[in-house]
């Protein structure tokens, strides 16, 4: 059997380079430091899973303890923020290179605690802009915002357990569990071997053109790093009221989009299956 | 209402997480069901829409008209998210009946429900922040909110994860019902705990968290006016059920890898 070939990932914030700050972090921070910890040995890849997400929690605490009007207090918090970023991306490098990128438990841990370190920092963000600028509206975005990204990853983990016995039935040539995760999310069932129904509806020429611009703004503009970035860049110049309007609409539209995709993509498949 | 015996619609109540759901599933979403399908609606996925949008209505109403203090209107609310819930309920019924089960709408239902439940707590925290005037109570109502995400996402990323080495079904049904397996009778420390945590489990079958008694709670405690109390107890469950089940998958897939890097070592001998 033909093997599949893996690009898009199970848990898209997680394990797929979706914006321009994730690339630059991963190419001049997190490779060097995953060759200088792999060369050391003896790192476990899950405890550094765990110091990112104790680092986000500190940078919570941070900003929610330390008075922000001062400028190194609003650096400490930048720092501790990209630290968090920059392990969180090097773990998976570090599991890869130490043969270890496959084991099931750091994938689940990794996944759970970015998701839960999202959540508080987001709501502590729209906690502290609520007491500055005296809105409510900002805490409702923040918490929202943080909802939105556990929610994004939920969408797609429940597609990929609603799909799964199907996949595993195809009996693809899988080398590893790493392979099959991502396998499990990447395959189309109308085209995966085995299935002769062939043809995969295309989108219209108005969906796709309206398409396009979407998943562009969705996957470049709010992506792994960007949840990131904007607290820092919007953090050191003390203005969250700026970012908190800005992340929440941008994850609005980027909840609803993948919505609809995915469902798209479930109901060919499920034709596929059917057929 | 009485009790209607279509297996198809019993098959959900061996499904349930939960007493409070085996009774709605069983006794009162059969009749909507039946509604329904009497009235033309076979899409199932138009009621786990209409589900949603039931449960959308108590969460505008508690922040639009704070009219808290009227009897009238707290039984409104509660009637709506228990009409809400066994809506629920009888899409996967209709589903069945009807020969309409889908992927889609398994998947649909799921995402309904969770962001449903979001909404619901956060709204309900910021209702009885505004009624006592403690702030707590919102902090109670987004935790509540919060938990209840990530119980969904450790769940669903554990499922996504299953391979051919780890029965999920029989780990979720010893989970759900607490069926005793068969080394539970022997006398030895891992039978005995095996036995206790049977035990356990049929205790939690009862008392557990799971959506008919997020909803169950919500709706008594609003007739009686005490949001606060609810607020309490629905945080404690779910932090209670957050760590319990992060426990548990932990502990699974800790196993699994252990099992998966016994196995390469003894192929590379």
């Amino acid at each position: 059997m033909k093997k599949q070939k893996s690009g898009n990932q199970t848990y898209p914030d997680n394990d797929r380079i979706d914006s321009l700050y994730t690339f630059i972090t991963e190419k001049f921070v997190v490779k060097p430091l995953a060759q200088f910890v792999t060369g050391k040995g003896g790192w476990i890849p899950s405890v550094i899973t765990v110091t990112s997400f104790v680092l986000i929690l500190a940078a919570s605490a941070t900003l929610l303890l330390l008075e922000q009007g001062r400028v190194i207090n609003r650096v400490v918090v930048a720092v501790l923020m990209e630290s968090s970023f920059a392990l969180g991306l090097s773990s998976r490098q570090i599991a890869h290179a130490q043969g270890t990128g496959s084991l099931l438990l750091g994938a689940w841990l990794d996944t759970y605690l970015k998701r839960a370190g999202e959540m508080i920092l987001y709501t502590t963000i729209g906690y502290v802009t609520w007491r500055y600028r005296g809105s409510f509206t900002y805490f409702i975005m923040g918490s929202c915002t943080g909802f939105l990204f556990t929610y994004h990853t939920v969408i797609y983990a429940l597609k990929d357990a609603v799909f799964f016995d199907e996949i595993k039935n195809l009996n693809l040539e899988i080398e590893n569990l790493a392979e099959v995760k991502r396998t499990v999310s990447n395959v189309d069932l109308r085209t995966a071997p085995g299935k002769s129904t062939g043809e995969a509806k295309r989108p219209s020429r108005h969906g796709a053109l309206l398409c396009a611009p979407l998943r562009l703004l969705s996957r470049f503009s709010i992506g792994s790093g960007e949840r990131y970035l904007y607290p820092i860049l919007f953090g050191l110049i003390h203005r969250y009221d700026i970012m908190l309007p800005l992340v929440s609409v941008l994850m609005v539209v980027k909840a609803v989009f993948e919505t609809y995709v995915l469902s798209q993509h479930i109901k060919g498949n499920e034709a596929a299956l059917g057929a | 209402m009485g009790k209607i015996a279509d297996p198809l619609i019993t098959k959900e109540g061996a499904n349930t997480e939960s007493f409070y759901d085996f009774l709605i599933s069983r006794y009162i979403a059969p009749h909507f069901t039946f509604f329904f399908k009497k009235r033309g609606v076979t899409n199932p996925n138009v009621v786990s829409l209409f589900s949603f949008v039931l449960i959308l209505i108590p969460s505008a109403m508690v922040l639009i008209f704070p009219l808290i203090d009227s009897i009238l209107y707290r039984i409104i609310i509660a009637v709506l998210v228990q009409v809400s819930f066994a809506l629920d309920c009888s899409d996967g019924q209709l589903a069945r009946i009807t020969g309409k089960t889908s992927k889609l709408g398994a998947w649909l239902d799921k995402v309904f429900d969770r962001v449903g439940q979001f909404l619901v707590f956060v709204c309900f925290g910021i209702l009885a922040w505004r009624q006592y005037g403690n702030v707590r109570f919102l902090y109670l109502g987004l935790v509540t909110g919060y938990g209840l995400a990530l119980f969904t996402l450790l769940v669903s990323l554990f499922d996504s994860l299953r391979f051919d080495d780890l029965d999920l079904t029989k780990v979720a049904t010893h989970r759900k019902s607490g069926d005793q397996e068969p080394d539970a009778a022997d006398g030895s420390s891992k039978g005995k705990r095996k036995a206790v945590f049977s035990v356990l489990s049929k205790v939690f079958f009862f008392l557990n968290f799971g959506i008919g008694e997020r909803y169950l709670y919500l709706s008594f405690f609003i007739i009686l006016n005490r949001v606060d109390i609810m607020l309490y107890i629905s945080t404690f469950l779910t932090m209670l059920r957050v760590l319990g089940i992060s426990h548990f998958i932990y502990k699974k897939l800790k196993k699994l890898d252990g099992m998966r890097i016994k196995d390469e070592e003894t192929k590379i001998r």
